[in-house]
Parts: C-alpha cells; sequence; structure tokens
C-alpha cells in the first residue's frame, strides 16, 4: 500500500503521511466493509481516495503542458529487464502530478475514464487527454532509457 | 490495452514498499488519540445520562409532591369532612374567647387561614375534639367551673397563633412603643397622665395660695 501512495504522491514523506491516516481510516471504519469485494480491493480503494483527497488538499493536481507526440516505441521486452519496479515508479512520479494521478487510477488501478471524472471532479474528455499526455511523457522517458541502456550493452560487448 | 500501460501495470500493481518506523509510532499514536477522545466522550456522555436522569427523578418527585398535598388538603377540606371543619371552626371561636380572656389579641384574618391546615396536619387534635365533643360543649355552656379543660386544648393548635402576635408586638418595641406610650401619657389615657393631671393641680394650688400669702 506504500508503493501505491507512492504512485499518487510524489514526495516519499507525503506519501507515508497518507500511508498512516488511510490505515487510521481503514482500523477505525472496518466495520463499514460489506464482504461483497475483496478485502485488499476495498484497502486499496481506500488509499487511493485518501491520496487524491490529500493531492486536492494541496491543489497541484492539474499541470497542463503541451507534449509533442511521440511516434516511436520503446522495446518494451529488452527494457523489462533492464528496469527494475522502483525505477518505473522514480518514472512515474516525475510526471506532473494531474498526469500522473490519471495514469495510475487509469492504467495501474483499473479505473474508467468516468469514474476518474466522478473522483477528480473533472470532464471525461479532461481525464483522456491528461492520460494521453502522460502516456506520451512515459514512453519519451521510456525511448530515452532504451536508447541508453542499448548504447550501454554495445559498449560492453566492443 | 496499451502496451505501455500494461507494462507499468505488471511491474508495480504488486509492488510491496516497506513504510519506515517512523509511520508504525504514528499510526500508533494516532490511533491512542482517537481513543482517548472516544473514552472522554462516552465518560461526558455517561455523566450527562445520569445528569439527566437525576434531574428528572427531582423534578418528577416534586411533581408528584405537589398534586400529592393539594389533594390531602381537597379530600382533607371535602364536603365529607364539613361536620369536622365546623366542629374545628366552633373550637376556634371557643380558643379566641379564652384567648381573649386572657387579654391575647388576635386579628381574625390572619388566624382563620393559618389555623385550618394547623388542625388538619395535626391529626392528634382531631380525635380529641371528635371524641367528647359534646362533653366539652357542654361543659362550656352549663359550667364555667371547668375551663382548663378547654385551655387545653386550645394549647395543642394555638402555640404557633400566640407566638405571631407576641413577635408583632415585640416588633414595635422601640421607638413605636416610646411613641405610643408618649401619646397615651398625652392623652391621659395612662396612669401616668393621670399623675400628671395631679402634678399640675398640686402646682396650682401651691401657686394660689403663694400668690394669696403675698397679697
Amino acid at each position: 500500500m506504500h508503493a501505491l501512495c507512492c504512485r499518487y504522491i510524489k514526495d516519499k514523506m507525503e506519501a507515508e503521511d497518507v500511508l498512516v491516516i488511510a490505515f487510521t481510516k481503514i482500523l477505525d471504519r472496518i466495520d463499514q466493509y460489506k464482504s461483497e469485494g475483496s478485502f485488499e480491493g476495498w484497502v486499496r480503494k481506500v488509499m487511493v481516495n485518501e491520496s487524491l483527497s490529500y493531492l486536492r488538499r494541496h491543489k497541484n493536481m492539474y499541470l497542463e503542458t503541451d507534449i509533442e507526440v511521440v511516434d516511436q516505441e520503446p522495446n518494451y521486452d529488452r527494457l523489462e529487464n533492464q528496469l527494475e519496479a522502483l525505477d518505473l515508479l522514480k518514472l512515474i512520479s516525475e510526471l506532473p502530478s494531474g498526469y500522473r494521478v490519471v495514469f495510475n487510477l487509469y492504467a495501474i488501478d483499473g479505473y474508467s475514464h468516468k469514474e476518474i471524472g466522478e473522483q477528480l471532479g473533472i470532464n471525461e474528455s479532461t481525464s483522456k487527454s491528461q492520460l494521453s499526455r502522460a502516456r506520451s511523457l512515459l514512453q519519451k522517458r521510456l525511448l530515452e532509457l532504451d536508447e541508453f541502456g542499448s548504447k550501454k550493452s554495445k559498449e560492453n560487448d566492443i | 490495452m496499451n502496451k505501455i500501460d500494461r507494462f507499468f501495470r505488471e511491474k508495480l500493481y504488486d509492488l510491496v514498499l516497506e513504510p519506515g518506523s517512523g509511520a508504525w509510532v504514528k499510526l500508533d499514536a494516532n490511533l491512542s488519540k482517537k481513543n482517548k477522545s472516544l473514552v472522554w466522550f462516552r465518560a461526558a456522555a455517561v455523566f450527562f445520562v445520569i445528569g439527566l436522569l437525576i434531574a428528572s427523578i427531582v423534578w418528577l418527585q416534586s411533581g408528584e409532591e405537589n398534586p400529592q398535598l393539594a389533594e390531602q388538603l381537597k379530600s382533607e377540606l371535602s364536603p365529607n369532612l364539613s361536620s369536622e371543619t365546623k366542629f374545628n371552626e366552633d373550637s376556634i371561636s371557643q380558643s379566641k374567647n379564652a384567648v381573649k380572656r386572657n387579654s391575647i389579641s388576635i386579628a381574625k384574618k390572619t388566624t382563620r387561614p393559618r389555623i385550618t391546615p394547623q388542625i388538619i396536619e395535626e391529626p392528634e387534635v382531631e380525635p380529641l375534639s371528635l371524641e367528647a365533643p359534646s362533653n366539652e360543649t357542654v361543659a362550656l355552656v352549663t359550667s364555667k367551673e371547668k375551663p382548663i379543660v378547654i385551655e387545653y386544648t386550645l394549647e395543642s393548635i394555638f402555640p404557633q397563633k400566640k407566638e405571631a402576635p407576641i413577635v408583632a408586638e415585640e416588633k414595635k418595641n422601640g421607638l413605636q412603643k416610646a411613641l405610643e406610650f408618649a401619646r397615651e401619657a398625652k392623652n391621659s389615657d395612662s396612669p401616668l397622665g393621670g399623675l400628671r393631671h395631679a402634678k399640675d393641680d398640686l402646682f396650682a394650688l401651691n401657686f394660689k395660695k403663694d400668690k394669696q400669702k403675698n397679697q
């Protein structure tokens, strides 16, 4: 769950604070859990909601910048061997807050654009545009890392 | 699903990161803080409920006492016992006569309302008056040799009544009493007034005698 909070909140200490608050709420409201879904899913939902409310309070959610579209795609199989989970977490944390949140919600936690719109109080179209910009940024960074990795492997071969 | 999405999801969805030790300390502090506030809240609620209960019990008791008193008074002053009350009034009038004989003046307005509840409250008086009413009246009417019997019955009724005028008289003491005494002396109602007249007459007589001697 700490990793989940770290995906949404850039600063590790802040993420830890959110984790503590969310856990306190979970322990307080454990009787509210209805055994309809999995307990882990319920805990995840509480964590996500707490992270979002933290971001809302700090009002650093939405930062729209024009990002150039990346046509080229990195080699994911190669990257999977090169990059650890923590490296990917670092890539996500470097994203602007608004992109990071939408990407986390949609790509990793499986929310739909409608749900994201309801959660964040934005339009579905805004959610979609934020997601595409997040993807472009991440793709660009992954390409850079892929190129850096391939160069390094070539040097090692020589 | 988008390739980049899947790539990140596969790597990050089940990622486990251990929080620092400080997080557990914070969590513990948060929970204990909440527990403490909960304990205080519950204690306050309990005290509030106890207070409410006590207040309601006191209120109910006071509410019950007043109607009981009123009912008692009503029932005892009801027409069923009108003969008793009449007899009591008779005994009161008798007692008034006795009191007048002892030169104690009691205003009617003040005594009447006070006497009736006292007689009702003291059940000892009622049996006495009920047991031998005829004997007492006969004793009063036929022979004046036994006024002591009547005085005995009055003692139980009037100790407080006697106190009231005495207190009133005591209150009059001081300047008012002196003024009254002076007024009486001036109007020659008191024995001192008579002495003063006698003194004046004596002085006038002496003055005449002196005048006659001088002539």
